[in-house]
């Protein structure tokens, strides 16, 4: 499954607003809530990159960003994509000339202590640069700041979005809808298929009509709705 | 009313802070700090850059005020840098002065015992860095606990960013039921005496979360 979008959703009740969730779509209009977790794990950002004109460039492939009322972090498809712009931003410009201490307090001037938690769990000289590492180096230290960054799993709720395949007509007029779900398929009436396709869960688009109906009818390119008898 | 006016009018009529705390709260300075980081050390591609300061009240009452400030700079990849402030004042002889958890927690033994509480809470946090599989922190030093504020029902203790979390999942806090800590902290301290009153008049306004806040203040009007 490649995630294609993704976009903030608000906390579960009860969660601060900085426990906002994310909502991951796929390339079919399925959604997946992550909810919970640590920050990095929700935007698959193990960095913790804010929105910028860096991490959200098209070479650093962010597919969305996510925020509460104060910040907006990045959101990439997968960890690695995340786990990629992490490292092109230490090894580029700005760090990579850097010592490994005075890199760790432009990362994070608060924490004084960053530089010495990665120095122990790397073994590396703080005094180095981050250009002078080598390949396994590297990969030690940026693993020390994804440590401290925090990676935790939270909850995935999957929600699929439906095919509707095939419609009932009563005097040439649409009046139920077959909607495909994993274990089958299940008749709506009209109204109630276009409550599921306003909450984005079928594979629709709602015509509305000056006089204040409402129909569906298929998406930009997608095949006519099948008349079943 | 507007209570960050308040909180301002409260700031700028000069309530006693000591020199290091003026400097760090500092906003004058923080923004020069800010501007002069941007223009010599940051690059472009790390923007847009942006410093946000919010102080706003979580209790307020005659003889009460506690205030929360959050100071959110972005002058950086990957994500800028963040700072909490709590202010609790309290009234005493018509002077407003200020409470810090060494006027509470005076003897070894009321610190230990708010140490310890804090620990225990943040252990069982997942997200925090005495959780998973490879904790980071073991013991939580007692040093790290100054942040905090009060509400009708808790002592609130916020820890900085990165201290016992990830700076991205925060700010984490710890809230110690007001209860519990009647028969621990220095009860017989102003403070203590002013707070419960406050809260046995019921004349206040009191939450630490925002939402909660405004519901609470449509429901009592």
């Amino acid at each position: 499954m490649t995630f294609i979008k993704a976009q903030t959703d608000p906390p579960n009740v009860g969660d601060p607003q900085s426990m906002f969730t994310v909502q991951y779509f796929d390339e079919d209009g399925n959604m997946t809530i992550r909810s919970g977790g640590t920050r990095a794990w929700r935007c698959n950002n193990p960095g913790n990159l804010h929105r910028s004109h860096y991490s959200m460039s098209k070479k650093r492939r962010a597919i969305g960003f996510a925020r509460d009322d104060k910040d907006e972090y990045a959101v990439y498809p997968d960890k690695e994509t995340g786990r990629e712009a992490l490292t092109v931003m230490l090894r580029g410009s700005v760090y990579s000339p850097m010592t490994l201490r005075s890199a760790l307090a432009h990362y994070e001037p608060k924490k004084k202590d960053y530089i010495d938690i990665v120095a122990d769990k790397t073994g590396l000289d703080p005094e180095r640069t981050i250009k002078s590492l080598n390949d396994k180096e590297f990969k030690r230290f940026w693993q020390a700041v994804e440590f401290v960054e925090k990676w935790e799993v939270g909850r995935e709720d999957f929600i699929e979005r439906w095919i509707i395949a095939g419609v009932h007509k009563k005097r040439g007029v649409i009046f139920e809808y077959c909607i495909r779900i994993s274990k089958g398929c299940i008749w709506l009436q009209k109204t109630e298929a276009i409550a599921l396709a306003s909450e984005g869960r079928l594979h629709a688009s709602i015509v509305h009509l000056k006089n204040g109906t409402a129909y569906l009818r298929p998406e930009y390119n997608a095949k006519p709705f099948e008349l079943l008898t | 009313m507007n209570y960050l006016l308040v909180a301002a009018i409260l700031l700028s009529s000069g309530f006693r802070v000591n020199a290091e705390q003026a400097q760090e709260n500092d906003l004058s300075s923080l923004k020069k700090q800010f501007i002069q980081q941007i223009s010599t050390d940051s690059d472009i591609e790390e923007g847009p850059f942006s410093f946000n300061y919010e102080f706003r009240t979580v209790f307020f009452s005659n003889a009460v005020i506690s205030l929360f400030g959050e100071l959110t700079v972005h002058d950086r990849l990957p994500h800028g840098w963040k700072q909490y402030e709590g202010k609790t004042l309290y009234k005493a002889t018509d002077q407003w002065k200020e409470v810090s958890l060494e006027d509470i927690f005076p003897t070894p033994e009321n610190k230990e015992f708010l140490r310890s509480m804090c620990e225990k809470i943040l252990k069982k946090d997942p997200l925090s860095y005495f959780s998973g599989n490879t904790p980071l922190c073991e013991t939580l030093k007692y040093e790290d606990i100054y942040t905090f504020v009060v509400d009708d029902q808790h002592l609130i203790i916020v820890f900085q960013p990165y201290v016992v979390g990830s700076g991205a999942d925060g700010p984490f806090v710890v809230k110690i039921p007001i209860d519990t800590l009647k028969r621990v902290w220095a009860d017989s301290h102003m403070f203590c005496l002013q707070l419960s009153k406050s809260i046995e008049s019921r004349s206040f306004l009191s939450s630490w979360d925002l939402d909660k806040f405004y519901n609470d203040v449509a429901e009592v009007n």
